[in-house]
């Protein structure tokens, strides 16, 4: 085993040295039969060791999927741990430290017939390769050590809804091909050249090699850009190798970001659930139960349903954004929110310290500030006396926000999270000038990793019975250049450049624009009736709302610089609808839940 | 190792091919059929050097095909264990890298690697020294040994090591590692 000395010898600012501490302390274990083990060294990191036990014991769980690795850690003990360069010097064989081409890598003798462990099987560096559970943890130690002497992290990022959204051509109906040829121009070079030309700033792609329309999620290119400047990035994804593949051609034509790091479905150790045979430290997919075991490493973001078929593959109603003629926002859209979180965890896991630095306590923590300060309460969640109220799924998303729940109504108390806008607790808060939101205000916090504003998710008498699925990322419209409509519901449209869409989904706006329902065409002359009485309201919650109007309004505006007005309106006129209506949602909303 | 070797083999033609030119398509064919092929015995056959068809041909019953048994000269390339071996590196990642020779290819391990070349994948991936003097990346020329193969009936993979005097990097002005 490495004694400290040995450990550290590069270590030059105290930094490196804390990290050396890490891995030494890591290289400590005795997982693999180290005897000689530095005493002083385990008693002056026991406190972090904890932290590192469980990551070690997380890696044992990963490994123990893999079958007969017991054997491979008995023959094991004469492995010296791989704290010295690449502990290759000791090394002979056997036991061989793996196969290519069922030959030793290391001594050149064929693997025995009778040799029946099977090794970690590392087809995605090549077909042939396979190493043994030993190698494999000591690459996994290596690879961590250079990793950190980087200040890098690793980042495993999925593909499919995270990244883009693919979709097999035939499952793009005519009207739609039109409109994408007509609103975007689709680049179908493939395989795509180094350097992305002008008109892959649309970011979609026509792959007739493999039948499928591929969209990249807006900000992609920035994302991983920024991303591969603090992580070693790992692409895993569930689908086909060939697919994968052409995915991070598309991704990162240069092939520098990815390298030859794109894990696929074949090469998965298991088919059903994402499971990772290096140690990976963040983690960013769209699925929280494809990682069982990894959720603390785990950042969720938004699907990404830009095709028809996609939204219809995961049963949601609503629209998709190809339908609706909308893409995300590129500068305020789901990616970057994450990549600002992703920053956020890697300046704090480096930051000094005493202790090394767990990153899935640092994510814990950066989560923990999103909602702190806030005090929830639930009502008509769960049933009054509900025994295992702190089990149940809202409380629990909300303490890992950071907000403090309670049971009932205290004068610390800043949100109400209700599903019927009549409930007793619901009218309190409004008459205390407390914010009232829908459950879903908690999922768009978790995955947008902000405070959401909680003017968009007011309860509403109906707010159930209106459909869509919950959108949270900011989107912007996409239209055709030439509009062929030209009916009422089309000119009224165009005011609306910028919206969160669930903003349009809680009604009053879309009510305002497209007409809506008769019901909300009801309240809508409710509240026209209404208006000079709600605007004179000054209490505090008038103000807070005339506040997150405007900013709402500042977003509007920035982002309706961006886009060519078709109507010739000048950006103010704009504004000042803008305005006009967003007070008047703001009112409707009032008027709404009261 | 290169041999200069005579092989036979037993042609099969189609009776379309029967008459002046026979001899040019039964040439023909066998370089079709044998070069660049490998098996496990002679390895890599590179190029035939003479074909000489022995005898006349047999016409097989049924097919109306011919047999022709024909011996030829051909230069083989056949890797050994222990054969010190010039090659060009193709794919370097941090288990170790991949280097051609002619149409052999092989694998030399980290294990196989000497302890001051550290793999770096900053940039182009390689293996470098510390003091940046040794580089081994993509197109660079090694001299490296065979420690072991594997022999197909179709092909032949080797691991190779450059842990060893004067293998490495090839430079002009150097004499090795």
């Amino acid at each position: 085993m490495a004694d400290s000395d040995s450990a550290q010898p590069t270590s030059s600012s105290e930094n490196d040295s804390e990290f050396a501490a890490l891995l030494e302390a890591e290289l400590d274990k005795d997982d693999w039969g180290s005897e000689d083990q530095n005493a002083a060294g385990v008693d002056s990191h026991s406190h972090e060791r904890v932290d590192i036990e469980d990551v070690d014991n997380q890696i044992g769980a990963q490994v123990a999927e893999a079958p007969l690795i017991g054997h491979a850690a008995s023959q094991a003990v004469d492995e010296p741990g791989g704290a010295e360069g690449k502990g290759k010097e000791a090394g002979i064989c056997p036991p061989h430290p793996g196969y290519m081409w069922n030959i030793c890598i290391r001594c050149g003798k064929a693997k025995e017939e009778d040799d029946d462990e099977k090794g970690v099987a590392l087809r995605y560096l090549h077909q042939g390769l396979e190493v043994s559970a030993v190698e494999a943890d000591r690459l996994r130690k290596d690879d961590l050590q250079k990793l950190l002497a980087q200040k890098k992290l690793y980042l495993v990022v999925d593909l499919d809804h995270t990244l883009l959204n693919s979709t097999r051509m035939a499952e793009v109906p005519d009207s739609d091909a039109a409109y994408l040829r007509s609103a975007y121009s689709p680049t179908t070079v493939f395989p795509p050249a180094a350097a992305p030309s002008a008109n892959e700033d649309d970011l979609l792609y026509q792959l007739p090699p493999l039948s499928m329309w591929t969209k990249l999620r807006p900000f992609v290119r920035e994302f991983l850009e920024e991303a591969a400047g603090l992580f070693e990035m790992y692409v895993y994804t569930m689908g086909e190798k060939l697919y994968a593949q052409a995915m991070a051609r598309l991704l990162d034509p240069s092939g520098r970001l990815f390298g030859e790091r794109v894990i696929s479905q074949q090469d998965s150790t298991s088919r059903k659930t994402k499971d990772l045979d290096v140690f990976a430290v963040l983690i960013f997919d769209d699925t929280e139960a494809v990682w069982p075991k990894n959720r603390a490493n785990l950042l969720v973001i938004e699907r990404y349903h830009f095709f028809r078929s996609s939204r219809r593959q995961f049963g949601l109603p609503g629209e998709s954004l190809v339908e609706a003629k909308k893409d995300e926002c590129s500068e305020e859209g789901a990616l970057r929110g994450i990549l600002d979180t992703l920053k956020t965890v890697h300046a704090d896991f480096f930051a000094p310290r005493t202790a090394p630095a767990d990153v899935r306590q640092v994510l814990a923590s950066v989560r923990r500030g999103i909602l702190s300060g806030c005090h929830v309460v639930f009502s008509r969640i769960f049933p009054q006396g509900f025994p295992h109220h702190e089990s149940h799924p809202l409380w629990i998303r909300a303490t890992e926000l950071g907000a403090t729940c309670s049971l009932n109504v205290t004068l610390e108390t800043t949100h109400v999270v209700a599903v019927e806008p009549g409930t007793e607790k619901a009218r309190w808060a409004r008459a205390e000038g407390k914010f009232v939101v829908r459950p879903e205000w908690l999922d768009c916090c978790q995955l947008t990793w902000s405070h959401a504003r909680e003017e968009d998710f007011p309860v509403l008498p109906d707010w159930r019975t209106r459909g869509a699925a919950p959108e949270f990322a900011r989107t912007v419209d996409r239209k055709e250049p030439e509009p062929e409509t030209s009916s009422a519901d089309g000119t009224d449209e165009s005011d609306e450049d910028v919206e969160v869409t669930d903003g349009e989904r809680a009604g009053p706006s879309e009510a305002a624009t497209s007409g809506g329902s008769g019901d909300e065409k009801r309240e809508r002359t409710d509240d026209e009736r209404e208006e000079g009485d709600a605007k004179q309201s000054g209490d505090a919650r008038g103000e807070d709302r005339q506040q997150a109007v405007e900013n709402g309004l500042a977003s509007v505006a920035r982002s309706v610089g961006n886009e060519e007005s078709r109507e010739g309106a000048t950006e103010s006129t704009q504004r000042t609808e803008h305005a006009s209506k967003r007070q008047k949602q703001e009112h409707e909303v009032d008027e709404g839940t009261l | 190792m290169f041999f200069h070797i005579v092989l036979e083999r037993t042609m099969l033609l189609h009776p379309r091919f029967f008459g002046p030119k026979l001899r040019d398509t039964l040439t023909h064919q066998l370089l079709q059929d044998v070069e660049g092929r490998c098996d496990g015995k002679n390895g890599f056959i590179v190029a035939v050097t003479n074909v000489d068809p022995k005898g006349s041909g047999e016409i097989t019953s049924g097919t109306g095909m011919v047999k022709f048994p024909v011996s030829y000269n051909a230069l083989v390339f056949r890797p050994f264990k222990g054969e010190v071996l010039e090659c060009v590196v193709t794919q370097v990642f941090k288990m170790g890298f991949f280097a051609e020779a002619g149409p052999l290819q092989v694998f030399v391990s980290n294990h196989l690697i000497p302890d001051d070349l550290t793999f770096d994948s900053t940039q182009e991936p390689c293996f470098k020294s510390d003091t940046g003097e040794w580089r081994i990346q993509k197109e660079t020329e090694v001299r490296l040994k065979i420690v072991g193969m594997r022999i197909d009936a179709t092909n032949i993979s080797a691991i190779g090591t450059i842990k060893d005097d004067f293998l490495g990097e090839i430079r002009d002005d150097a004499t090795g590692t």
